[in-house]
Protein backbone atom coordinates (compact mmCIF):
# COMPACT_ATOMS: atom_id res chain seq x y z
CA UNK A 1 0.00 0.00 0.00
CA UNK A 2 1.15 3.49 -0.77
CA UNK A 3 1.76 5.47 2.41
CA UNK A 4 -0.91 8.09 3.04
CA UNK A 5 -0.42 11.79 3.67
CA UNK A 6 -0.73 12.80 7.31
CA UNK A 7 -4.39 12.91 8.20
CA UNK A 8 -5.93 16.39 8.61
CA UNK A 9 -6.55 15.92 12.34
CA UNK A 10 -2.86 15.14 13.00
CA UNK A 11 -1.90 18.04 10.75
CA UNK A 12 -4.16 20.40 12.71
CA UNK A 13 -2.85 19.02 16.01
CA UNK A 14 0.75 19.60 14.91
CA UNK A 15 -0.04 23.13 13.77
CA UNK A 16 -1.94 23.87 16.96
CA UNK A 17 1.08 22.76 19.01
CA UNK A 18 3.38 24.94 16.89
CA UNK A 19 0.91 27.81 17.18
CA UNK A 20 0.82 27.49 20.98
CA UNK A 21 4.62 27.18 21.19
CA UNK A 22 5.12 30.18 18.89
CA UNK A 23 2.75 32.40 20.81
CA UNK A 24 4.18 31.26 24.16
CA UNK A 25 7.63 32.27 22.89
CA UNK A 26 6.31 35.64 21.74
CA UNK A 27 4.57 36.32 25.07
CA UNK A 28 7.72 35.26 26.94
CA UNK A 29 9.90 37.50 24.76
CA UNK A 30 7.60 40.46 25.35
CA UNK A 31 7.49 39.86 29.10
CA UNK A 32 11.26 39.48 29.26
CA UNK A 33 11.89 42.59 27.21
CA UNK A 34 9.50 44.61 29.35
CA UNK A 35 11.10 43.37 32.57
CA UNK A 36 14.59 44.20 31.26
CA UNK A 37 13.51 47.61 30.01
CA UNK A 38 11.63 48.50 33.22
CA UNK A 39 14.56 47.35 35.39
CA UNK A 40 16.98 49.34 33.28
CA UNK A 41 14.82 52.46 33.47
CA UNK A 42 14.33 52.07 37.23
CA UNK A 43 18.05 51.68 37.71
CA UNK A 44 18.78 54.73 35.55
CA UNK A 45 16.16 56.80 37.41
CA UNK A 46 17.60 55.76 40.81
CA UNK A 47 21.12 56.61 39.72
CA UNK A 48 19.98 59.92 38.35
CA UNK A 49 18.14 60.66 41.61
CA UNK A 50 21.26 59.75 43.65
CA UNK A 51 23.42 61.85 41.40
CA UNK A 52 21.13 64.83 41.71
CA UNK A 53 20.93 64.38 45.51
CA UNK A 54 24.70 64.18 45.68
CA UNK A 55 25.11 67.22 43.46
CA UNK A 56 22.67 69.20 45.61
CA UNK A 57 24.42 68.01 48.79
CA UNK A 58 27.84 68.90 47.38
CA UNK A 59 26.74 72.36 46.30
CA UNK A 60 24.94 72.87 49.61
CA UNK A 61 27.94 71.79 51.69
CA UNK A 62 30.42 73.85 49.68
CA UNK A 63 28.09 76.86 50.00
CA UNK A 64 27.83 76.19 53.72
CA UNK A 65 31.63 75.99 54.10
CA UNK A 66 32.23 79.14 52.06
CA UNK A 67 29.42 80.91 53.94
CA UNK A 68 31.05 79.92 57.23
CA UNK A 69 34.40 81.16 55.95
CA UNK A 70 32.81 84.45 54.75
CA UNK A 71 31.09 84.91 58.11
CA UNK A 72 34.39 84.29 59.88
CA UNK A 73 36.02 86.92 57.69
CA UNK A 74 33.29 89.43 58.47
CA UNK A 75 33.41 88.62 62.20
CA UNK A 76 37.21 88.97 62.24
CA UNK A 77 36.85 92.30 60.41
CA UNK A 78 34.34 93.36 63.10
CA UNK A 79 36.71 92.07 65.81
CA UNK A 80 39.51 94.25 64.36
CA UNK A 81 37.43 97.36 63.98
CA UNK A 82 35.65 97.24 67.35
CA UNK A 83 37.33 98.24 70.61
CA UNK A 84 34.68 97.03 73.01
CA UNK A 85 35.98 93.98 74.83
CA UNK A 86 32.48 92.54 75.44
CA UNK A 87 31.72 92.68 71.70
CA UNK A 88 35.06 91.08 70.92
CA UNK A 89 34.24 88.30 73.37
CA UNK A 90 30.84 87.80 71.80
CA UNK A 91 32.45 87.70 68.34
CA UNK A 92 34.95 85.11 69.49
CA UNK A 93 32.06 83.00 70.82
CA UNK A 94 30.31 83.17 67.46
CA UNK A 95 33.57 82.28 65.70
CA UNK A 96 33.80 79.18 67.89
CA UNK A 97 30.30 78.00 66.90
CA UNK A 98 31.17 78.67 63.24
CA UNK A 99 34.23 76.45 63.64
CA UNK A 100 32.04 73.66 64.95
CA UNK A 101 29.62 74.04 62.01
CA UNK A 102 32.51 74.15 59.57
CA UNK A 103 33.98 70.96 61.01
CA UNK A 104 30.59 69.28 60.70
CA UNK A 105 30.29 70.38 57.07
CA UNK A 106 33.74 69.01 56.32
CA UNK A 107 32.83 65.63 57.79
CA UNK A 108 29.67 65.57 55.74
CA UNK A 109 31.39 66.48 52.48
CA UNK A 110 34.33 64.17 52.82
CA UNK A 111 32.57 60.96 51.70
CA UNK A 112 30.92 62.79 48.78
CA UNK A 113 34.23 63.60 47.08
CA UNK A 114 34.86 60.41 45.15
CA UNK A 115 36.53 61.17 41.88
CA UNK A 116 40.25 61.85 41.82
CA UNK A 117 40.09 65.45 40.63
CA UNK A 118 37.25 66.21 43.05
CA UNK A 119 39.23 64.83 45.99
CA UNK A 120 42.30 66.83 44.95
CA UNK A 121 40.24 70.04 44.75
CA UNK A 122 38.63 69.21 48.09
CA UNK A 123 42.05 68.73 49.70
CA UNK A 124 43.18 72.07 48.22
CA UNK A 125 40.12 73.77 49.75
CA UNK A 126 40.74 72.17 53.12
CA UNK A 127 44.38 73.21 53.03
CA UNK A 128 43.44 76.78 52.09
CA UNK A 129 40.89 76.91 54.91
CA UNK A 130 43.37 75.37 57.38
CA UNK A 131 45.97 77.97 56.38
CA UNK A 132 43.40 80.72 56.79
CA UNK A 133 42.25 79.36 60.17
CA UNK A 134 45.86 79.17 61.38
CA UNK A 135 46.22 82.87 60.68
CA UNK A 136 42.92 83.75 62.37
CA UNK A 137 44.24 83.03 65.88
CA UNK A 138 47.21 85.34 65.21
CA UNK A 139 44.92 88.01 63.75
CA UNK A 140 42.60 87.81 66.78
CA UNK A 141 45.56 88.12 69.13
CA UNK A 142 46.75 91.27 67.30
CA UNK A 143 43.20 92.64 67.32
CA UNK A 144 42.86 92.10 71.10
CA UNK A 145 45.95 94.27 71.63
CA UNK A 146 44.52 96.88 69.21
CA UNK A 147 47.25 96.27 66.66
CA UNK A 148 44.63 96.62 63.93
CA UNK A 149 46.97 97.48 61.08
CA UNK A 150 49.16 94.44 61.72
CA UNK A 151 46.07 92.28 62.05
CA UNK A 152 44.71 93.45 58.67
CA UNK A 153 48.08 92.77 57.03
CA UNK A 154 48.22 89.27 58.59
CA UNK A 155 44.73 88.47 57.31
CA UNK A 156 45.25 89.83 53.79
CA UNK A 157 45.08 87.24 50.99
CA UNK A 158 44.13 84.28 53.19
CA UNK A 159 40.44 84.15 52.27
CA UNK A 160 41.09 84.78 48.55
CA UNK A 161 42.78 81.37 48.34
CA UNK A 162 39.79 79.79 50.04
CA UNK A 163 37.41 81.43 47.53
CA UNK A 164 39.49 80.21 44.61
CA UNK A 165 39.69 76.63 45.95
CA UNK A 166 35.92 76.61 46.65
CA UNK A 167 35.14 77.91 43.17
CA UNK A 168 37.39 75.22 41.62
CA UNK A 169 35.70 72.47 43.66
CA UNK A 170 32.28 73.79 42.66
CA UNK A 171 33.26 73.72 39.02
CA UNK A 172 34.59 70.15 39.28
CA UNK A 173 31.45 68.98 41.09
CA UNK A 174 29.26 70.61 38.42
CA UNK A 175 31.32 69.08 35.60
CA UNK A 176 31.17 65.65 37.19
CA UNK A 177 27.40 65.95 37.64
CA UNK A 178 26.95 66.97 34.00
CA UNK A 179 29.09 64.07 32.85
CA UNK A 180 27.16 61.58 34.96
CA UNK A 181 23.85 63.00 33.76
CA UNK A 182 25.00 62.64 30.16
CA UNK A 183 25.98 59.05 30.90
CA UNK A 184 22.56 58.38 32.46
CA UNK A 185 20.83 59.81 29.42
CA UNK A 186 22.95 57.57 27.20
CA UNK A 187 21.91 54.56 29.24
CA UNK A 188 18.27 55.60 29.07
CA UNK A 189 18.57 55.98 25.32
CA UNK A 190 20.19 52.53 25.09
CA UNK A 191 17.35 51.03 27.16
CA UNK A 192 14.77 52.67 24.89
CA UNK A 193 16.56 51.35 21.80
CA UNK A 194 16.75 47.87 23.37
CA UNK A 195 13.03 47.94 24.18
CA UNK A 196 12.15 49.15 20.69
CA UNK A 197 14.38 46.45 19.15
CA UNK A 198 12.84 43.70 21.24
CA UNK A 199 9.34 45.00 20.49
CA UNK A 200 10.02 45.16 16.77
CA UNK A 201 11.70 41.73 16.80
CA UNK A 202 8.81 40.24 18.77
CA UNK A 203 6.28 41.80 16.41
CA UNK A 204 8.17 40.47 13.39
CA UNK A 205 8.39 37.03 14.98
CA UNK A 206 4.66 37.13 15.82
CA UNK A 207 3.82 38.09 12.26
CA UNK A 208 6.03 35.32 10.86
CA UNK A 209 4.48 32.73 13.16
CA UNK A 210 0.97 33.99 12.34
CA UNK A 211 1.74 33.88 8.62
CA UNK A 212 3.22 30.40 8.83
CA UNK A 213 0.37 29.08 10.93
CA UNK A 214 -2.29 30.66 8.71
CA UNK A 215 -0.64 29.05 5.67
CA UNK A 216 -0.45 25.72 7.45
CA UNK A 217 -4.09 25.99 8.51
CA UNK A 218 -5.10 26.91 4.97
CA UNK A 219 -3.26 23.86 3.66
CA UNK A 220 -4.94 21.67 6.28
CA UNK A 221 -8.34 23.17 5.44
CA UNK A 222 -7.77 22.57 1.73
CA UNK A 223 -6.77 18.99 2.44
CA UNK A 224 -9.91 18.47 4.54
CA UNK A 225 -12.02 19.88 1.70
CA UNK A 226 -10.25 17.67 -0.82
CA UNK A 227 -10.70 14.62 1.39
CA UNK A 228 -14.34 15.48 2.01
CA UNK A 229 -14.93 15.86 -1.73
CA UNK A 230 -13.14 12.56 -2.33
CA UNK A 231 -15.20 10.87 0.36
CA UNK A 232 -18.39 12.29 -1.13
CA UNK A 233 -17.33 11.04 -4.55
CA UNK A 234 -16.53 7.61 -3.07
CA UNK A 235 -19.96 7.54 -1.39
CA UNK A 236 -21.63 8.38 -4.69
CA UNK A 237 -19.60 5.65 -6.38
CA UNK A 238 -20.53 3.22 -3.61
CA UNK A 239 -24.22 4.05 -3.97
CA UNK A 240 -24.01 3.66 -7.74
CA UNK A 241 -22.08 0.42 -7.28
CA UNK A 242 -24.71 -0.93 -4.86
CA UNK A 243 -27.47 -0.02 -7.33
CA UNK A 244 -25.69 -1.66 -10.25
CA UNK A 245 -24.86 -4.72 -8.17
CA UNK A 246 -28.51 -5.09 -7.12
CA UNK A 247 -29.57 -4.76 -10.76
CA UNK A 248 -26.99 -7.29 -11.99
CA UNK A 249 -27.99 -9.83 -9.34
CA UNK A 250 -31.74 -9.34 -9.72
CA UNK A 251 -31.56 -10.21 -13.45
CA UNK A 252 -30.26 -13.80 -13.10
CA UNK A 253 -32.23 -14.19 -9.86
CA UNK A 254 -35.45 -13.48 -11.77
CA UNK A 255 -34.40 -15.94 -14.46
CA UNK A 256 -33.78 -18.62 -11.83
CA UNK A 257 -37.10 -17.89 -10.11
CA UNK A 258 -39.12 -17.94 -13.32
CA UNK A 259 -37.31 -21.09 -14.52
CA UNK A 260 -38.12 -22.84 -11.28
CA UNK A 261 -41.74 -21.73 -11.51
CA UNK A 262 -41.90 -22.89 -15.13
CA UNK A 263 -40.50 -26.31 -14.21
CA UNK A 264 -42.92 -26.52 -11.32
CA UNK A 265 -45.94 -25.67 -13.47
CA UNK A 266 -45.02 -28.27 -15.99
CA UNK A 267 -44.92 -25.74 -18.78
CA UNK A 268 -43.53 -27.06 -22.07
CA UNK A 269 -39.82 -26.60 -22.94
CA UNK A 270 -38.54 -27.74 -19.55
CA UNK A 271 -35.07 -28.26 -21.01
CA UNK A 272 -34.85 -24.61 -22.00
CA UNK A 273 -35.91 -23.48 -18.52
CA UNK A 274 -33.27 -25.70 -16.98
CA UNK A 275 -30.60 -24.35 -19.32
CA UNK A 276 -31.68 -20.76 -18.54
CA UNK A 277 -31.45 -21.50 -14.86
CA UNK A 278 -27.93 -22.90 -15.25
CA UNK A 279 -26.80 -19.91 -17.30
CA UNK A 280 -28.25 -17.47 -14.75
CA UNK A 281 -26.48 -19.34 -11.95
CA UNK A 282 -23.22 -19.21 -13.97
CA UNK A 283 -23.66 -15.43 -14.46
CA UNK A 284 -24.12 -14.93 -10.73
CA UNK A 285 -21.10 -17.11 -10.01
CA UNK A 286 -18.94 -15.09 -12.43
CA UNK A 287 -20.15 -11.87 -10.84
CA UNK A 288 -19.40 -13.12 -7.35
CA UNK A 289 -15.96 -14.45 -8.36
CA UNK A 290 -15.04 -11.13 -9.97
CA UNK A 291 -16.26 -9.21 -6.92
CA UNK A 292 -14.18 -11.44 -4.66
CA UNK A 293 -11.12 -10.97 -6.89
CA UNK A 294 -11.65 -7.22 -6.70
CA UNK A 295 -11.97 -7.24 -2.92
CA UNK A 296 -8.85 -9.41 -2.43
CA UNK A 297 -6.41 -7.44 -4.58
CA UNK A 298 -4.95 -5.43 -1.72
CA UNK A 299 -4.88 -8.45 0.61
CA UNK A 300 -2.86 -10.73 -1.66
CA UNK A 301 0.45 -11.85 -0.20
CA UNK A 302 3.63 -13.09 -1.83
CA UNK A 303 6.74 -11.41 -3.16
CA UNK A 304 6.05 -8.23 -5.15
CA UNK A 305 8.38 -9.18 -8.02
CA UNK A 306 7.10 -10.30 -11.40
CA UNK A 307 9.19 -11.52 -14.32
CA UNK A 308 7.41 -10.26 -17.44
CA UNK A 309 8.21 -13.23 -19.69
CA UNK A 310 7.24 -15.74 -16.98
CA UNK A 311 3.94 -13.94 -16.36
CA UNK A 312 3.09 -13.85 -20.07
CA UNK A 313 4.00 -17.53 -20.31
CA UNK A 314 1.34 -18.29 -17.67
CA UNK A 315 -1.56 -17.35 -19.95
CA UNK A 316 -0.22 -16.94 -23.50
CA UNK A 317 -1.22 -20.44 -24.72
CA UNK A 318 -4.72 -20.23 -23.33
CA UNK A 319 -5.23 -16.72 -24.72
CA UNK A 320 -3.85 -17.78 -28.12
CA UNK A 321 -6.40 -20.61 -28.24
CA UNK A 322 -9.23 -18.11 -27.49
CA UNK A 323 -7.99 -15.76 -30.23
CA UNK A 324 -7.56 -18.55 -32.81
CA UNK A 325 -11.06 -19.81 -31.93
CA UNK A 326 -12.48 -16.53 -33.26
CA UNK A 327 -10.12 -16.59 -36.29
CA UNK A 328 -7.94 -13.85 -34.83
CA UNK A 329 -4.19 -13.26 -34.53
CA UNK A 330 -2.19 -12.75 -31.36
CA UNK A 331 1.23 -11.08 -31.29
CA UNK A 332 3.24 -11.18 -28.07
CA UNK A 333 6.47 -9.19 -27.89
CA UNK A 334 7.53 -8.69 -24.30
CA UNK A 335 11.02 -7.66 -23.22
CA UNK A 336 12.21 -9.51 -20.13
CA UNK A 337 12.23 -7.41 -16.97
CA UNK A 338 11.43 -7.63 -13.29
CA UNK A 339 8.53 -5.49 -12.11
CA UNK A 340 7.51 -4.42 -8.61
CA UNK A 341 4.18 -6.23 -8.80
CA UNK A 342 2.89 -9.64 -7.75
CA UNK A 343 3.06 -12.12 -10.65
CA UNK A 344 -0.48 -13.45 -10.03
CA UNK A 345 -1.98 -9.96 -10.14
CA UNK A 346 -0.08 -8.99 -13.30
CA UNK A 347 -1.27 -12.19 -14.97
CA UNK A 348 -4.87 -11.27 -14.08
CA UNK A 349 -4.45 -7.80 -15.60
CA UNK A 350 -3.07 -9.06 -18.92
CA UNK A 351 -5.54 -11.97 -19.02
CA UNK A 352 -8.55 -9.66 -18.45
CA UNK A 353 -7.40 -7.27 -21.16
CA UNK A 354 -6.80 -10.15 -23.59
CA UNK A 355 -10.23 -11.61 -22.86
CA UNK A 356 -11.82 -8.18 -23.31
CA UNK A 357 -10.23 -7.91 -26.76
CA UNK A 358 -11.73 -11.31 -27.70
CA UNK A 359 -15.15 -10.49 -26.22
CA UNK A 360 -15.48 -7.03 -27.75
CA UNK A 361 -14.13 -7.75 -31.22
CA UNK A 362 -15.94 -6.51 -34.31
CA UNK A 363 -18.00 -9.32 -35.86
CA UNK A 364 -17.04 -8.38 -39.40
CA UNK A 365 -13.30 -7.82 -38.81
CA UNK A 366 -10.73 -10.50 -37.92
CA UNK A 367 -9.32 -9.81 -34.46
CA UNK A 368 -5.72 -8.59 -34.23
CA UNK A 369 -4.46 -8.51 -30.68
CA UNK A 370 -0.95 -7.41 -29.66
CA UNK A 371 0.68 -7.49 -26.24
CA UNK A 372 3.92 -5.51 -26.27
CA UNK A 373 6.20 -4.85 -23.30
CA UNK A 374 9.12 -2.40 -23.31
CA UNK A 375 11.48 -0.99 -20.71
CA UNK A 376 11.22 2.78 -20.40
CA UNK A 377 13.90 4.01 -17.99
CA UNK A 378 12.83 3.20 -14.45
CA UNK A 379 9.43 1.95 -15.56
CA UNK A 380 8.09 -0.76 -17.83
CA UNK A 381 5.33 -0.16 -20.35
CA UNK A 382 2.74 -2.66 -21.55
CA UNK A 383 0.69 -1.85 -24.66
CA UNK A 384 -2.32 -4.11 -25.18
CA UNK A 385 -3.94 -3.10 -28.45
CA UNK A 386 -6.73 -4.54 -30.57
CA UNK A 387 -8.82 -3.63 -33.59
CA UNK A 388 -12.14 -4.31 -31.84
CA UNK A 389 -15.35 -2.35 -31.40
CA UNK A 390 -13.66 0.38 -29.32
CA UNK A 391 -15.25 2.76 -26.86
CA UNK A 392 -16.79 6.23 -26.90
CA UNK A 393 -15.09 8.98 -24.87
CA UNK A 394 -17.84 8.65 -22.22
CA UNK A 395 -17.26 4.89 -22.03
CA UNK A 396 -13.49 5.46 -21.70
CA UNK A 397 -14.12 7.98 -18.90
CA UNK A 398 -16.30 5.53 -16.96
CA UNK A 399 -14.41 2.36 -17.89
CA UNK A 400 -12.89 1.87 -14.40
CA UNK A 401 -16.22 2.09 -12.55
CA UNK A 402 -17.18 -1.26 -11.05
CA UNK A 403 -20.08 -2.98 -12.89
CA UNK A 404 -20.25 -0.22 -15.50
CA UNK A 405 -20.86 -1.58 -18.96
CA UNK A 406 -20.98 0.52 -22.09
CA UNK A 407 -24.14 0.44 -24.18
CA UNK A 408 -22.73 -1.92 -26.81
CA UNK A 409 -20.82 -3.96 -24.24
CA UNK A 410 -24.11 -5.00 -22.62
CA UNK A 411 -24.81 -7.20 -25.62
CA UNK A 412 -21.82 -9.35 -24.62
CA UNK A 413 -21.88 -11.49 -21.45
CA UNK A 414 -19.68 -10.13 -18.69
CA UNK A 415 -19.68 -8.77 -15.16
CA UNK A 416 -18.37 -5.26 -15.84
CA UNK A 417 -15.66 -5.69 -13.21
CA UNK A 418 -12.68 -6.72 -15.38
CA UNK A 419 -11.36 -3.21 -16.05
CA UNK A 420 -11.98 -2.23 -12.42
CA UNK A 421 -9.73 -5.14 -11.40
CA UNK A 422 -7.09 -3.96 -13.91
CA UNK A 423 -7.12 -0.44 -12.52
CA UNK A 424 -7.07 -1.59 -8.90
CA UNK A 425 -4.12 -3.94 -9.51
CA UNK A 426 -2.07 -1.32 -11.37
CA UNK A 427 -2.80 1.24 -8.63
CA UNK A 428 -1.78 -1.24 -5.93
CA UNK A 429 1.55 -1.77 -7.76
CA UNK A 430 2.15 2.00 -7.90
CA UNK A 431 1.67 2.15 -11.68
CA UNK A 432 -0.62 4.00 -14.06
CA UNK A 433 -3.07 2.80 -16.68
CA UNK A 434 -4.86 4.67 -19.46
CA UNK A 435 -7.07 3.83 -22.42
CA UNK A 436 -6.86 5.16 -25.97
CA UNK A 437 -9.91 4.12 -27.92
CA UNK A 438 -12.35 5.10 -30.65
CA UNK A 439 -15.57 3.35 -31.70
CA UNK A 440 -14.99 0.78 -34.48
CA UNK A 441 -11.26 1.59 -34.55
CA UNK A 442 -9.99 -0.49 -31.64
CA UNK A 443 -8.55 0.04 -28.19
CA UNK A 444 -5.05 0.38 -26.75
CA UNK A 445 -4.52 0.03 -23.04
CA UNK A 446 -1.26 1.59 -21.81
CA UNK A 447 0.11 0.34 -18.50
CA UNK A 448 3.19 1.78 -16.81
CA UNK A 449 4.61 -0.23 -13.93
CA UNK A 450 7.66 0.44 -11.74
CA UNK A 451 10.68 -1.83 -12.22
CA UNK A 452 12.42 -3.41 -9.25
CA UNK B 1 -55.93 -13.39 -25.98
CA UNK B 2 -53.76 -10.30 -26.43
CA UNK B 3 -50.80 -9.43 -28.57
CA UNK B 4 -47.78 -8.74 -26.37
CA UNK B 5 -44.31 -7.39 -27.19
CA UNK B 6 -41.49 -8.39 -24.81
CA UNK B 7 -38.38 -6.18 -25.11
CA UNK B 8 -35.44 -7.43 -23.02
CA UNK B 9 -31.71 -7.81 -23.73
CA UNK B 10 -31.58 -10.96 -21.56
CA UNK B 11 -32.67 -13.67 -24.03
CA UNK B 12 -33.13 -16.32 -21.32
CA UNK B 13 -35.45 -14.14 -19.29
CA UNK B 14 -37.33 -12.96 -22.38
CA UNK B 15 -37.91 -16.54 -23.46
CA UNK B 16 -39.10 -17.56 -20.01
CA UNK B 17 -41.58 -14.68 -19.88
CA UNK B 18 -42.71 -15.46 -23.41
CA UNK B 19 -43.16 -19.13 -22.57
CA UNK B 20 -45.22 -18.31 -19.47
CA UNK B 21 -47.44 -15.75 -21.22
CA UNK B 22 -47.96 -17.96 -24.27
CA UNK B 23 -48.99 -20.65 -21.82
CA UNK B 24 -51.64 -18.20 -20.55
CA UNK B 25 -52.92 -17.80 -24.09
CA UNK B 26 -51.24 -14.61 -25.26
CA UNK B 27 -49.49 -14.00 -28.53
CA UNK B 28 -45.90 -12.88 -27.79
CA UNK B 29 -43.12 -11.40 -29.88
CA UNK B 30 -39.53 -10.77 -28.67
CA UNK B 31 -37.07 -7.94 -29.20
CA UNK B 32 -33.57 -7.59 -27.74
CA UNK B 33 -33.32 -3.80 -27.68
CA UNK B 34 -35.40 -0.68 -28.10
CA UNK B 35 -34.67 -0.21 -31.79
CA UNK B 36 -35.75 -3.75 -32.60
CA UNK B 37 -38.79 -3.25 -30.36
CA UNK B 38 -39.81 -0.08 -32.25
CA UNK B 39 -39.53 -1.95 -35.56
CA UNK B 40 -41.86 -4.67 -34.26
CA UNK B 41 -44.31 -2.05 -32.96
CA UNK B 42 -44.33 -0.43 -36.41
CA UNK B 43 -44.89 -3.80 -38.08
CA UNK B 44 -47.92 -4.57 -35.92
CA UNK B 45 -49.24 -2.69 -32.92
CA UNK B 46 -49.22 -4.85 -29.81
CA UNK B 47 -51.85 -4.55 -27.08
CA UNK B 48 -49.16 -4.25 -24.43
CA UNK B 49 -45.38 -3.73 -24.35
CA UNK B 50 -43.28 -5.37 -21.59
CA UNK B 51 -40.18 -3.22 -21.52
CA UNK B 52 -36.82 -3.68 -19.82
CA UNK B 53 -35.16 -0.43 -18.69
CA UNK B 54 -31.43 -0.92 -19.39
CA UNK B 55 -30.71 -2.21 -22.88
CA UNK B 56 -28.07 -1.63 -25.53
CA UNK B 57 -28.65 0.64 -28.56
CA UNK B 58 -32.00 2.08 -27.30
CA UNK B 59 -33.09 1.66 -23.70
CA UNK B 60 -36.65 1.14 -22.40
CA UNK B 61 -37.55 4.75 -21.41
CA UNK B 62 -36.22 6.05 -24.74
CA UNK B 63 -38.25 3.48 -26.66
CA UNK B 64 -41.40 4.49 -24.72
CA UNK B 65 -40.60 8.14 -25.48
CA UNK B 66 -40.17 7.33 -29.19
CA UNK B 67 -43.55 5.52 -29.22
CA UNK B 68 -45.14 8.56 -27.59
CA UNK B 69 -43.56 11.08 -29.96
CA UNK B 70 -44.60 9.21 -33.11
CA UNK B 71 -48.16 10.20 -32.19
CA UNK B 72 -49.82 7.89 -34.70
CA UNK B 73 -51.53 5.53 -32.31
CA UNK B 74 -48.48 3.94 -30.69
CA UNK B 75 -48.71 6.53 -27.91
CA UNK B 76 -51.87 4.79 -26.71
CA UNK B 77 -50.23 1.39 -26.21
CA UNK B 78 -49.77 0.69 -22.47
CA UNK B 79 -46.24 -0.03 -21.32
CA UNK B 80 -45.09 -2.26 -18.44
CA UNK B 81 -41.55 -1.41 -17.24
CA UNK B 82 -39.68 -4.41 -15.85
CA UNK B 83 -36.23 -4.02 -14.28
CA UNK B 84 -34.00 -4.70 -11.30
CA UNK B 85 -32.71 -1.13 -11.39
CA UNK B 86 -32.84 1.04 -8.25
CA UNK B 87 -35.45 3.80 -8.53
CA UNK B 88 -37.79 2.00 -10.91
CA UNK B 89 -40.91 3.86 -9.61
CA UNK B 90 -39.24 7.20 -10.45
CA UNK B 91 -38.37 5.97 -13.95
CA UNK B 92 -41.94 4.74 -14.43
CA UNK B 93 -43.21 8.16 -13.30
CA UNK B 94 -40.93 9.85 -15.86
CA UNK B 95 -42.18 7.53 -18.60
CA UNK B 96 -45.69 8.19 -17.31
CA UNK B 97 -46.86 4.60 -16.98
CA UNK B 98 -48.61 3.25 -13.86
CA UNK B 99 -47.37 -0.27 -14.66
CA UNK B 100 -43.96 -1.41 -13.46
CA UNK B 101 -42.53 -4.61 -12.00
CA UNK B 102 -39.32 -4.83 -10.00
CA UNK B 103 -37.05 -7.85 -10.44
CA UNK B 104 -37.03 -10.45 -9.04
CA UNK B 105 -40.73 -11.14 -9.53
CA UNK B 106 -42.92 -14.22 -9.60
CA UNK B 107 -44.88 -15.55 -12.54
CA UNK B 108 -48.11 -14.82 -10.69
CA UNK B 109 -47.12 -11.18 -10.10
CA UNK B 110 -46.28 -10.85 -13.79
CA UNK B 111 -49.54 -12.47 -14.79
CA UNK B 112 -51.58 -10.21 -12.46
CA UNK B 113 -49.91 -7.04 -13.76
CA UNK B 114 -50.35 -8.04 -17.41
CA UNK B 115 -54.03 -8.85 -16.80
CA UNK B 116 -54.53 -5.51 -15.02
CA UNK B 117 -52.75 -3.52 -17.71
CA UNK B 118 -54.77 -5.21 -20.46
CA UNK B 119 -57.99 -4.45 -18.58
CA UNK B 120 -57.18 -0.77 -17.83
CA UNK B 121 -55.08 0.03 -20.92
CA UNK B 122 -53.82 3.30 -19.48
CA UNK B 123 -51.41 4.80 -22.02
CA UNK B 124 -48.17 6.46 -20.82
CA UNK B 125 -48.35 10.16 -19.98
CA UNK B 126 -44.76 11.30 -19.80
CA UNK B 127 -44.01 14.30 -17.63
CA UNK B 128 -43.45 17.44 -19.73
CA UNK B 129 -39.79 18.27 -20.19
CA UNK B 130 -38.46 20.71 -17.63
CA UNK B 131 -37.04 23.91 -19.05
CA UNK B 132 -35.30 26.54 -17.02
CA UNK B 133 -36.24 29.93 -18.40
CA UNK B 134 -34.06 32.87 -17.48
CA UNK B 135 -35.94 36.15 -17.66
Amino acid sequence: MKSCDPCPTALLGKHTAILRGGFAMIVLAFLLSNVVAIAEMHSAAARERRLIDRAFSSVDLISRITRDVDQQRLLIDAHIFTSAPEIRKKIEGTLGSLDADYAKAIRAYDPLAKSENERAAWQDLRRAIATAMARIDKVLALSRTDQDAEAIVALEGQFGMVDQAAARLNQITRDNSHRCLAMMRDRQRDATILLAGITLGGTALAMMVALWVSRALRRAREKIHRDAALLEERNRELNAFAGRLAHDIRGPLTTIGLSAATLNKDVPQDDKALASMQRAAARMETLIEDLLTLSRIDAQGGEAVADTTEVVGLFEDELRRSVIAVNGKLRVDVEPAELACRAGLLRQVLWHLGQNAVAYRRPDVALELAIVGRERGRTYQFLISDNGSGMTPEEVRRAWEPLYRGERARAVPGSGIGLTIVKRVVDSCGGTVSIESAPDRGTTVVIELPRT
Amino acid sequence: MASLLIVDDDPDLAELVENALVHEGHDCRLAQDGREGLALVEARWPDLVLLDVEMPILDGPDMAQAMFLRNCGTENIPVVLISGIIGLPAIAARVGTPYFLAKPYSLSALSRLVTRALAERIPPHPAPPHFEVQL
